[in-house]
């Protein structure tokens, strides 16, 4: 039986590859050299959450576990980009941040939506919901 | 809606609350702790060095390692955001998600930072306003920011962004600093980029997409990129207000046992009137709170 189930994982595992899903990761580092093709493109096929933060901000430490686990939970609908903005100045630059933690929705290009500063978990999870719309938290 | 009863509801998930819990656990007392952020305002601060037992520890690893210590004695902690507190036989406690019952209250949820509430502030906000010096300070090398307030906060916030800013107004509304720590006007005094505006309010911070200035109620207009706001804290004492409870200055009065002027109903942590905003005089709080409110239900049983 064990076999079998190893068999069947295997399986799953190479169609999911196949069908392009294999290296699909809901957790990414970007900076300014990858940002175009990790986050621009990317969002033109599904929804990139980018997390602007720096070590010395104490909020950016409260919100990024909660991000990380709510992006785990929601896997699949949504890509977590962690962007330090001690490395990369151009990206934070070029989208106006000058208050972290700021979070930002890019859909097909652009910026759709945006929160600044560490919320509650429940109001981060609204946030999501919002954005990615109602009926997709609903399949879960 | 389906209520559901404890022996002691704790509103405040930071040291106050947690501490109360641990205690609270320890007694076997069934515990709820609500709070919207767990470790509460002490998960902010980059580094606490006043902690007995930690050297030196940051602020959200204390809150960690609590909110741990507090679900391992199995009590739960409710990220939900307490509407209403009443007290009939027992006391109601209605969130934003659900309604639950318990014999004891303990209020700890804390303090806010204090906001201006001035044309300008939420609109600009990550655009130029920020309330974290800390967080934003590096975001504004070579620009001219304005830091309003008068406090230590104030004063260490306007010090470093003189590290990357070119200028930095100090706008506050005496006219000298006297609140603050000797050793932190001394240094303010002595920066060149510093430069203090005193006997002055904001009325207005302007710009289009971003901040651009600041307009004054002598009505003088200064140019300036960002506006720090560091005007202190504020106690979060709208359940307190509902439950009529005596205050002093904002803060609730509370006797040697946590007591707060509504019998069942105790206070501990930022929010009372204690002489020190601390986490440890919030932990020692908590403590006794829980504590006291055992021996009343021992007392009933």
């Amino acid at each position: 039986m064990d076999e079998l189930e190893k068999i069947k994982k295997r399986k799953m595992e190479e169609l999911l590859k196949k069908a392009g899903y294999g290296e699909m990761k809901t957790e990414i580092e970007v900076d300014d050299n990858n940002f175009e093709e990790l986050v621009i493109e990317q969002s033109k096929k599904i929804p990139v959450v980018v997390d602007f933060w720096a070590t010395w901000c104490m909020p950016c430490l409260m919100i990024s576990p909660i991000l990380e686990k709510l992006a785990k939970e929601y896997k699949g609908k949504f890509i977590l980009a962690k962007l330090n903005v001690d490395n990369s100045p151009i990206t934070a630059g070029k989208y106006g941040v000058m208050s972290i933690p700021n979070v930002k929705m890019f859909k097909n290009g652009k910026v759709t939506d945006e929160f600044i500063g560490a919320v509650p978990e429940p109001v981060a999870r609204k946030w999501l919901d919002k954005n990615l719309g109602k009926e997709n938290s609903e399949e879960e | 809606m389906e209520e559901k009863a404890y022996d002691l509801i704790i509103a405040g998930a930071g040291p106050a609350g947690l501490t109360a819990a641990v205690y609270a656990g320890r007694y076997l007392l069934n515990t709820l702790v609500i709070g919207e952020r767990e470790g509460g305002m002490i998960s902010e601060a980059s580094e606490v060095c006043n902690f007995p037992s930690y050297e030196s520890i940051t602020g959200i690893e204390l809150a960690k390692k609590l909110v741990k210590q507090v679900k391992s004695l199995g009590i739960e902690i409710k990220q939900e955001r307490i509407i209403e507190i009443k007290k009939n036989k027992e006391f109601e406690v209605r969130t934003n998600i659900s309604t639950y019952r318990a014999k004891k209250i303990i209020l700890a949820t804390g303090t806010k930072k204090r906001k201006l509430n001035i044309k300008g502030e939420k609109e600009f906000l990550g655009k130029g306003v920020s309330y974290c010096a800390t967080c934003d300070a590096a975001f504004f090398k070579d620009k001219v920011v304005a830091v309003v307030g008068g406090s230590d906060a104030a004063l260490t916030a306007a010090l470093l962004l003189s590290e990357y800013a070119k200028k930095v107004y100090i706008v506050y509304r005496r006219e000298r600093f006297f609140r603050a720590e000797p050793t932190w006007i001394k240094r303010v005094e002595e920066n060149k980029k510093i430069e203090p505006v005193f006997n002055s309010n904001i009325k207005e911070i302007k710009g289009s997409n971003k901040v651009e200035s600041i307009v004054l109620d002598s009505g003088e207009e200064l140019s300036v990129d960002g506006v720090f706001i560091e005007i202190g804290l504020v106690s979060s004492t709208e359940l307190a207000e509902q439950l009529k409870l005596e205050l002093d200055d904002g803060y609730i009065v509370t006797d040697r046992h946590q007591r707060t002027s509504l019998p069942g109903v105790f206070a501990a942590g930022d929010i009372t009137n204690n002489p020190l905003k601390q986490a440890i005089t919030a932990a020692a709080q908590g403590a006794v709170a829980a504590a006291s409110a055992y021996e009343e239900i021992k007392g009933k049983k």
